[in-house]
């Protein structure tokens, strides 16, 4: 219990410094919000009768309080570019990175762990030596570039999907899930080769330990060992390496959506950034940080489920 | 052979799923292919425009700043008077209008039964409203959004279809400025839902996605043939995949590469960008404050070899702030004022006391890959004659405060335009106290003259004063001039009716599918 | 007689190829990499340009060779910055413990938590673009991934037993820390280096792919990337040539480190 209290101070630490910092980062950054909205055509008038609505003028510490003020009791503010509640822009634009990442963790875990098995139970096989030396370099491929020639090749050499025609997933569902598809693969390779990868040397290590040479010698066969306790054991650091991919799929769903013009929360975070549309920036930095945290926390909780020695480690450093 | 077999089924049963998952797909493309193949028939035609820029600021006409959602917002507004293809003012809300002989007064009657698209008429009130916001004449709205209104002393109705405008001192460019739209009093929406009397109407905005607009079936004018737009929100890089996919059916700006590209599907439509394009130069920092140094600079850089390499030939080379479409002001003669001598250069580098050349900090806005091409060959050509040019790049953002408001830059490559359609508006950026006079230029002389042209009561006298503004830039070097640039346009060969007019717009209104 | 892993062979020649085609590259090129011309624009691979030309004229060849020299420079420099200061974090929080540790690792969450292309461009934009500036904000990003796994390591080795002889033996902290513990962290260590390199040449090509970092005409893998989209159809050898080059920079380092963990892990 103890642990939980302490952990759940140290999120709510973790996300106000991060807010601290993204509120500090654009009063740093060069680039003002007032001479993006007013253009180039602009009179100093305008330019500080504007300042003085958004209230830009004031000193930094108010304007931070003011914004986490209304950030927790859930204001989020106005976007300066749209002149639309960030809340709106985001409800409409999360669902759209949701299901990309979504898609991507999904056919990550139905890809990599059956393949897991099936190399782990065919050890040095030929199959298994092939897909060793592929899972290598699929795991070297930049997903931003294996999203480029699939499109060259499914997009504009096969004809299977149309590259910039995004429907949304309001409009068609089942259509907007097709087009995801490529830009859920182009995340999803990578990290499915590392999974395997991970989930094979886990298996590994597993099969190597006194039990299945005991049961072994008493007359069990490698494959009833394989699903009756390895594959439980094995699987565990896997599951703690898939928690933590989560948010590294939703970082990296932001340079894909660029590739693919996917209009989900990674353009708007990009183009929020180049307009200096503070409050969309703000609520997107946020929404992204809380998912690192909550998902390092679930790893942690997993680790610390399967492995009792962390526990004890911890106690004897203190 | 076992393993092998469970090999190859483990294998089909991949093929499998990601077969499925694909045709699940391609049956979903062959869907939209055949709704695309039957949007000409009498249900009506639907077309997909592509925008390399998101419409991210407000909808509101007269607030809106960027030059994307002007040229969208074309489609959906309109003044008392609008520009036609040939840049002349044509009468849109206002079916007439009579200036007095002393051009103080300008009396505008309203089109019978014209109507916004929410459905009400469009009175005498709308149109003072309008008027008033722009010159800041309202108590909600004190700051003029139009500076050229800061002359109109009065406007009022005369009845329910007349309105009257007085200015308190003739301007000749005046009528221009009255393309500013007409929106509905009391309407407060217009940032995110706008309503004017175009002829497209607005339907919906989705950040980074698109924009749809459908056709305005109570338009005044000839309706047009296309019936809802959608304009897709792409990147600069994925604009020739959109095409080749047939993600969407036309696409303004294409540079000539991108453009040769797509031909052989689309129909390419080439004009001029309507802007001039140009190496700017800050002419207060060392040692570009010398007007030698300036012109030395003009002579390295060949306009030629940089129409070939980024603009494959085309474009239409200028000499000083003025674009071709601007017939009567633009002055052919100043082209080629300085021709290309990287010798002659060099040599005049060296009479100005820098023999080894100097460091030059070139910086650019990313967001447009013509700057970005461009500098790069310019710093190339700046190099040869003994310049050590480096290219800064910064985000459009950064560019707008610290080189446009701030001034604070070197040299810098951009484009400007006149969306106002007047020659005010390339010229008055120059003059000595012009607040966003970006290479603080200044020059007695060409004060006097721009005066003398805002304040010519004749054609000739004022077209007179704009030249001789042009010949000074140009003499003085203010700053490298380069071109206006080539502006292409892709269309479905399937359609047709593409215009380009003087201004930076897409006009819809004319699409239409070619006759057989 | 040392027998060397499968994978240290094969990522020790691919990378040693690699890296003396770029050091070559420094000093000769077949072109000069950033020259226009006009006159072979977009050409396919051929002999005079074995993998063509961009869409400036420019010699592709060159240009990715040069594009992967600053890859490299940068990832290695990310690198080493990330892992000296992470090991320096990372063993004090890890030895000691204590409200250090807490405020330390606080401060590797928020990092970690923070997108990277915002920090990127915020040290970018304050300090201006250049190649060093672009290694200080992805360096930056790289110390919370070293700091914590360094300490995990530390917090484990305070507990055994050759810590506790050396501390009876009247071993100062830092020569625990530094000459007794650290060697013993070298499996760990290298495949996080190997990962972390991995990382570091996928954040640049990727900032660079935005159009944050390594300024024009100066090639760069990440932007050339960018750029080669408009041509994919017509010249597909543009955007596969920078591509390629990224993946063998990425293949054989991480072979080279994953076969090198593989090696001290066994003798361990």
């Amino acid at each position: 219990m103890r642990y939980f209290l302490k952990k759940i101070i140290s999120l709510i630490i973790t996300l106000l410094l991060v807010s601290f910092l993204a509120f500090l980062t654009f009063q740093l950054i060069s680039g003002d919000p007032v001479t993006q909205m007013l253009g180039t055509e602009y009179t100093e008038e305008m330019a500080a009768h504007l300042r003085a609505q958004l209230g830009l003028d004031d000193p930094f510490p108010i304007r931070y309080f003011r914004w986490l003020g209304g950030f927790i009791t859930g204001d989020f503010g106005t976007s300066y570019s749209y002149n639309v509640p960030v809340s709106s822009l985001l409800s409409d634009k999360l669902p759209v990175t949701g299901l990309l990442s979504a898609f991507s963790f999904v056919l990550l875990v139905s890809i990599s762990i059956p393949l897991g098995i099936w190399l782990a139970a065919h050890e040095d096989s030929i199959p298994d030596k092939i897909f060793t030396a592929l899972n290598q370099i699929a795991m070297s491929i930049p997903p931003f570039f294996l999203g480029i020639m699939m499109t060259l090749v499914f997009g504009l050499m096969l004809h299977l999907f149309v590259p910039g025609n995004y429907i949304s997933y309001q409009e068609n569902f089942g259509a907007s899930l097709a087009y995801l598809l490529f830009p859920a693969i182009a995340i999803a390779i990578p990290k499915i080769a590392m999974t395997v990868k991970l989930f094979k040397s886990s298996l590994h290590a597993e099969y190597r330990r006194d039990y299945v040479r005991t049961a072994l010698s008493r007359g069990s066969t490698r494959r009833r060992i394989l699903y009756s306790h390895v594959l439980r054991n094995a699987i565990i650091p896997v599951v703690t390496f898939l928690a933590l991919t989560i948010p590294e799929i939703v970082a990296g769903s932001i340079i894909i959506e660029q590739v693919f013009t996917v209009p989900g929360l990674g353009r708007l975070l990009v183009s929020s950034i180049l307009n200096r549309d503070y409050p969309v920036v703000c609520a997107i930095v946020m929404l992204i940080a809380a998912l690192v945290i909550l998902m390092n926390f679930l790893a942690d909780i997993l680790y610390r489920i399967i492995d009792p020695r962390i526990r004890i480690d911890q106690e004897a450093s203190k | 052979m076992k393993k092998g077999r469970r090999f190859a089924a483990l294998l089909m049963l991949i093929s499998a799923v990601l077969t499925v998952a694909l045709s699940g797909c391609s049956g979903d493309r062959a869907g939209t292919a055949s709704e695309d193949d039957i949007s000409n028939t009498p249900a009506g035609l639907a077309i997909n425009v592509g925008l390399a820029k998101d419409l991210d600021d407000s909808l509101d006409p007269h607030k809106t700043v960027s030059a994307g959602t002007k040229e969208v917002l074309f489609n959906v507004f309109e003044g008392l008077v609008k520009p036609d293809s040939d840049g002349n003012l044509i009468p849109a809300v206002a079916e007439s209008y009579v200036i007095s002989d002393d051009r103080l007064t300008y009396t505008f009657t309203i089109r019978e039964g014209i109507l916004f698209h929410n459905g009400d008429p469009v009175t005498a009130d709308d149109v003072i409203y309008s008027i008033k916001r722009c010159a800041g004449m309202l108590e909600e709205e004190p700051e003029a959004l139009v500076t050229a209104f800061s002359v109109i002393t009065d406007v009022y109705a005369e009845d329910d279809r007349t309105v009257v405008i007085s200015i308190a001192s003739p301007d000749l460019e005046f009528l221009s400025y009255l393309t500013s739209a007409i929106i509905p009093e009391g309407y407060t929406d217009q940032a995110t839902a706008p309503v004017g009397t175009g002829p497209f109407q607005f339907v919906s905005r989705s950040a980074q996605e698109n924009i749809v607009l459908k056709r305005f079936d109570e338009y005044w004018g000839e309706k047009p043939e296309v019936t809802d737009v959608t304009f897709k929100i792409i990147t600069q890089d994925t604009i020739v995949t959109s095409l080749r996919s047939g993600a969407i059916d036309l696409c303004a700006h294409l540079t000539p590469a991108q453009a040769a590209e797509v031909s052989g599907q689309f129909d390419i439509v080439k004009g001029g960008m309507n802007s001039v394009y140009g190496v700017y130069l800050n002419n207060s920092v060392e040692p570009l404050n010398n007007v030698e140094v300036r012109r030395a600079l003009c002579h390295a850089i060949n306009v030629e070899d940089i129409m070939a390499l980024v603009f494959d030939g085309e474009g239409t080379p200028v000499g000083s702030s003025m674009y071709p479409a601007f017939g009567k002001y633009f002055c052919e003669e100043l082209t080629g004022y300085y021709e290309y001598d990287p010798d002659k250069a060099m040599q005049m580098l060296a009479d100005a006391g820098y023999p080894d050349g100097f460091d030059l900090k070139l910086t650019v806005a990313s967001n447009y890959t013509q700057y970005v091409e461009t500098a790069q060959v310019v710093v190339e050509q700046l190099r040869a004659v003994g310049v050590n040019a480096e290219i800064e790049m910064i985000d459009w953002g950064t560019w707008v405060s610290e080189v446009y408001a701030n001034r604070n830059y070197e040299a810098t490559i951009v484009d400007f335009d006149a969306s106002t359609m007047t020659a005010r508006a390339l010229l008055e950026r120059f003059t000595s106290g012009y607040a966003k006079n970006i290479s603080y230029f200044s020059d007695e002389e060409y004060d006097a003259s721009f005066a003398e042209a805002i304040s010519a009561t004749t054609d000739e006298e004022q077209i007179a004063a704009y030249k001789r503004c042009q010949e000074i830039l140009t003499e003085q070097a203010a700053n490298i001039y380069l071109m206006d640039m080539p502006d292409m346009v892709a269309i479905r060969s399937d359609l047709e009716g593409y215009e380009f007019y003087p201004i930076f717009v897409v006009d819809l209104s004319k699409i239409h599918v070619k006759a057989e | 007689m040392k027998r060397y892993h499968i994978y240290t062979k094969a990522g020790g020649i691919l990378s040693a190829v690699m890296i003396l085609l770029i050091v070559v590259a420094m000093f000769w090129t077949p072109y000069d990499a950033t020259a226009t011309n006009s006159a072979a624009k977009l050409s396919p691979p051929s002999l005079a340009h074995l993998l063509g030309t961009d869409n400036l004229g420019r010699d592709i060849l060159s240009r990715v060779l040069e594009g992967a020299g600053t890859t490299l420079l940068i990832a290695v420099l990310t690198v080493a910055m990330g892992a000296v200061l992470g090991i320096l974090i990372g063993a004090f929080t890890g030895y000691y413990g204590g409200p250090l540790d807490n405020i330390l690792m606080r401060i590797c969450d928020t990092i970690t938590a923070f997108p990277s292309f915002l920090l990127a461009l915020a040290i970018v934009s304050i300090l201006g673009s250049g190649t060093y500036h672009v290694v200080l904000a992805l360096g930056l990003l790289f110390i919370p991934s070293f700091a914590r796994i360094v300490r995990g390591e530390y917090a484990r080795a305070a507990t055994q037993a050759y810590v506790d002889n050396a501390k009876l033996m009247g071993a100062g902290a830092l020569r625990i820390m530094f000459v007794h513990i650290l060697p013993n962290t070298k499996s760990v260590l290298l495949s996080a280096i190997a990962i972390g390199f991995n990382n570091a040449v996928l954040a640049e090509a990727s900032m660079s792919y935005l159009g944050i970092g390594v300024q024009p005409p100066d090639p760069s893998l990440g932007r050339m990337l960018s750029e080669s989209q408009t041509y994919l159809l017509s010249a597909p050898w543009y955007a596969i040539s920078a591509g390629v080059v990224i993946i063998l920079l990425i293949l054989g380092f991480t072979l080279l480190g994953e076969g090198l963990a593989k090696e001290s892990g066994q003798n361990a």
